[in-house]
């Protein structure tokens, strides 16, 4: 009974558990059809939603097609990915199917490696991009970047748009040509100007003005005055005149990459020196001081001395200029591996949404139509520029009212170790320079009996140059052009030659290499004077020294005394020091500068030897025992009228500086 | 708890005990699916608590060993009736490694029910498999008796290490399994 019960009870179980089994297979069996229509559903979606994609596929390629620029897209790797109708025509490639070819292969330019220093999707590089038919593109470069998860984009590749700009680089070609020629032009006669008004002055105060008598008669004195005066502003104007048109040069040559850049190892210390003496004058008109704080043992840095040089003088005239009183201070201070160079002034500030303006061009900050100082706009977009071609970058920070800084960084050369020659190169110039102040007449009697073949085709500026030139005591013979100028110079044999460039029947580039590889006229110092900057042309024919138009009369003259001292390039030099090492430290460096002869002498010998050498220089150290007694009492010595004498002092910041202690 | 994890525990009894043991544990049980189970259903955890309870207490069996051996069993006949689980595994570690990320998700297709432990892995150290196995229920043994069914399938020389470091009410089991030089 009791197996009866239990069978019982398992097929109680058995049915219960099939009738559940059913149950559960029912359910799945309705969520299968369910799931059946769902899938039928989303297949119906699927082909809808392809038919639409595939439609608006058409549409996209449609217009990519029909593009008048180039479409190329790129993966990561710099395989093509897609390229539209316009690229095609534009690469002389119609037809051709570039889909997952290099693009290295493909393209002349290698826009992966552009492609690559662009790192986030606001910012794009623009490379030109050569074309089929000697035709130029411009290619801007972005990355495809897509939000992965976290926070890292996905690096899709790069979508390259390419604009034929074969036209207009030929009209901005032919602005900045445009630009240069009436520049030029302008130059020419505003050389005549500058020059003859200045002769003027020179020929009013010394000859005009003394000889009128004025004492009895007010008209008169009040004429003298006001045509003083009158010629003052003509200067000052056309100053102002050579000022703008050699900013405006500057830019129109920058934009063009037409600019010769003379990169060289320099000081930052140097410039600085150079150009706080240069904008002297602008502190000692207002009541405004000027500071530098210069970080000690800067190593060099690589860049053009006299751009970055009018990189300074922009910062610090402006500053100047901008300030009625206060400071105005320049800090040089090393930071890591490059150097930074700020100009902060006391005065009126930049109101901050005037700031981004200021390195824009022709755009000054404030209000245009109050009295503002004068200047061409062209400063700050000149000195960034430069700044940017030196790898560096250039800002501005400010407040109204308080004052404003301009600070610049550029690269220093870190592995090369602070070069000492800096010192020793400007020795020659030093000795030129010192003789030069030494005495006037000196100078004028160095100069009577010596002829000068003054060469340019337009007469005003041979005429120019001989009354300047005759003034200080020099012959003038003159040429017309190149041809005419080596015929004068074998018959005349003059001590120099002041030449232009651009001439009729032949230019002063060839006129000089003729010149400087003939035996008989080789040796005759040539400088060029000319409106056309191509030193590096010059200097490599074998000029003597190159200055452009138009010229200050005293830097004129100067070249040319510094030209014709110069016969015989080696000095004699005689260093007189107690400390052997240090002699011959500066013996070495003396004798690298140049063919410098140098000798030395302890203070007890010094008299004997300076007597009996009668060089060009002696050098005295400080250190020496009464030193300056010495240097009085060699100075006062007849034989040595001639020689020039510098105190070496010791000084923490340069290995040796030069302090010229000046005769009377 | 799945179906399967019943109708097989039933079928082990029969097989090592008999058809009456069967009856009586569930006899002896008060279970709300009279148990009737099907491969397809879905049961109370509560009720295989009971059914193993009684069976230990009808055959004077520990507990523990018993639901040790029915997870060596299980394991067995999920090789069988899921044998594309083991497909391309070659080793215990793989396959215990592939649970959380792999076996269980499928499960969860197929049954959006089932309520699942959870294990972490730890391979930090060469040879060595640490299992950390969380559930709501109190199964560290089956787990255990599963590890063993698989370590037994690969036919590999594995020593298993058991630490009880659960916080009632969660059950927490750290299994270590050092895989031993041939």
């Amino acid at each position: 009974m009791e197996d009866l019960e239990r069978l019982k009870r398992r097929l109680e179980r058995a049915k219960s558990a099939r009738k559940s089994a059913e149950s559960i297979a029912e359910q799945k069996t309705r969520q299968l059809y369910q799931a059946n229509q769902n899938l039928t559903q989303l297949a119906d979606d699927l082909e809808h939603g392809k038919a639409a994609l595939q439609e608006t596929l058409g549409y996209l390629t449609a217009i990519l097609d029909n593009m008048a620029d180039g479409l190329l897209v790129l993966d990561p790797n710099g395989r093509i990915k897609m390229v539209n109708t316009a690229l095609l025509q534009m690469l002389g490639r119609e037809g051709e199917d570039l889909v997952n070819r290099m693009s290295a292969e493909v393209l002349e330019s290698d826009l992966l490696e552009s492609a690559r220093r662009v790192t986030s999707s606001e910012y794009n590089v623009q490379v030109e991009l050569p074309l089929a038919d000697d035709r130029v593109g411009m290619a801007a470069v972005s990355p495809i970047l897509s939000e992965g998860s976290g926070e890292a984009n996905v690096d899709l590749g790069f979508v390259i748009l390419v604009r034929d700009i074969t036209v207009a680089k030929e009209i901005d070609r032919m602005k900045t040509d445009f630009i240069s020629n009436v520049s030029h032009e302008l130059r020419t006669p505003l050389t005549s100007i500058l020059g003859f008004t200045k002769i003027i002055r020179r020929k009013f105060d010394k000859a005009l003005a003394p000889n009128i008598n004025t004492d009895d008669n007010p008209k008169a004195a009040k004429a003298v005055k006001q045509v003083r005066g009158n010629i003052d502003i003509i200067i000052e104007e056309g100053e102002r005149l050579t000022n703008l048109i050699n900013d405006v040069l500057d830019v129109a040559k920058m934009e063009a990459g037409q600019l010769n850049w003379n990169m060289e190892s320099l000081q930052i210390v140097d410039l600085i020196d150079r150009v706080a003496a240069s904008t002297s004058s602008l502190f000692m008109e207002r009541d405004v001081e000027f500071r530098t704080e210069v970080e000690s043992n800067l190593p060099a840095l690589t860049g053009d001395k006299d751009r970055l040089i009018q990189v300074l003088i922009n910062l610090i005239s402006n500053a100047a200029k901008f300030t009625e009183k206060g400071t105005v201070t320049c800090r040089v201070r090393r930071d890591g591996g490059q150097v930074v160079v700020s100009v902060t002034d006391t005065g009126m500030g930049i109101a901050t949404d005037e700031l981004d303006k200021v390195f824009e061009k022709f755009k000054q900050a404030g209000d245009t139509l109050t009295d503002k100082p004068k200047g061409t706009g062209l400063g700050l977009p000149i000195s960034k520029q430069i700044v940017e071609h030196h790898g560096g970058v250039i800002w501005a920070e400010s407040r109204l009212g308080e004052g404003s800084t301009f600070s610049f960084r550029l690269p220093l050369d870190v592995e090369k170790p602070a070069s000492p020659m800096t010192t020793s190169i400007e020795l020659q110039k030093l000795l030129h320079q010192f003789r030069g102040q030494e005495n006037e007449g000196e100078a004028k009697l160095d100069a009577l009996g010596k002829t000068v073949l003054v060469v340019d085709d337009e007469p005003n500026i041979r005429e120019y140059l001989r009354q300047e030139l005759e003034t200080a005591g020099y012959h003038v013979e003159e040429a017309e052009n190149g041809l005419n100028a080596i015929e004068k110079a074998k018959e005349h044999r003059p001590h120099l030659i002041i030449l232009d460039v651009m001439m009729p029947t032949m230019n002063g580039f060839d006129a000089a290499a003729v010149l400087k590889n003939d035996p008989s006229t080789m040796d005759i110092p040539i400088m060029i004077h000319s409106i056309v900057e191509d030193r590096e042309r010059g200097y490599l024919i074998g000029i003597d020294r190159y200055l452009t138009k138009p010229i200050e009369t005293s830097v004129l003259l100067q070249e040319v005394n510094n030209l014709l001292v110069q016969e015989g390039v080696g000095k004699t030099i005689l260093v007189v020091d107690e400390d052997q090492q240090a002699t011959q430290k500066l013996t070495q460096l003396l004798e690298g500068a140049g063919d410098n002869k140098v000798e030395v002498a302890r203070r007890d010998t010094c008299l004997e030897k300076a007597l009996s050498l009668r060089p060009d220089m002696i050098i005295v150290d400080v250190s020496v025992p009464d030193s300056q007694e010495l240097l009085q009492s060699l100075r006062s010595e007849k034989a040595l009228a001639h020689t020039a004498f510098l105190l070496l002092a010791a000084n923490q910041d340069t290995p040796i500086s030069l302090e010229s202690t000046s005769s009377g | 708890m799945k179906g399967v994890v019943f109708t097989e525990f039933l079928e082990m009894v029969e097989e090592s005990f008999s058809e009456d043991m069967v009856d009586d544990i569930i006899d002896a049980s008060d279970l709300e699916s009279g148990g009737a189970y099907t491969t397809l259903g879905t049961y109370d955890h509560d009720e295989m608590v009971q059914l193993v309870t009684h069976l230990g207490r009808l055959t004077g069996v520990e507990v523990s060993s018993l639901i040790h051996t029915f997870g060596q069993h299980l394991f067995r006949r999920f090789s069988q009736i899921y044998p594309h689980f083991f497909e391309g595994v070659d080793t215990a570690f793989e396959f215990l490694g592939n649970l959380e990320d792999y076996i269980h998700v499928e499960v969860r297709k197929l049954y959006p029910d089932a309520e699942l432990p959870s294990f972490e892995y730890d391979t930090s150290v060469d040879d060595q498999l640490t299992m950390t196995y969380r559930s709501k229920r109190p199964f560290g043994d089956l787990a255990e008796g599963l590890i063993a069914g698989c370590v037994e399938h690969f036919d590999e020389a594995i020593s298993v290490q058991r630490e009880n470091i659960s916080e009632p009410p969660e059950t927490c089991v750290k299994f270590v399994l050092v895989r031993e030089a041939a």
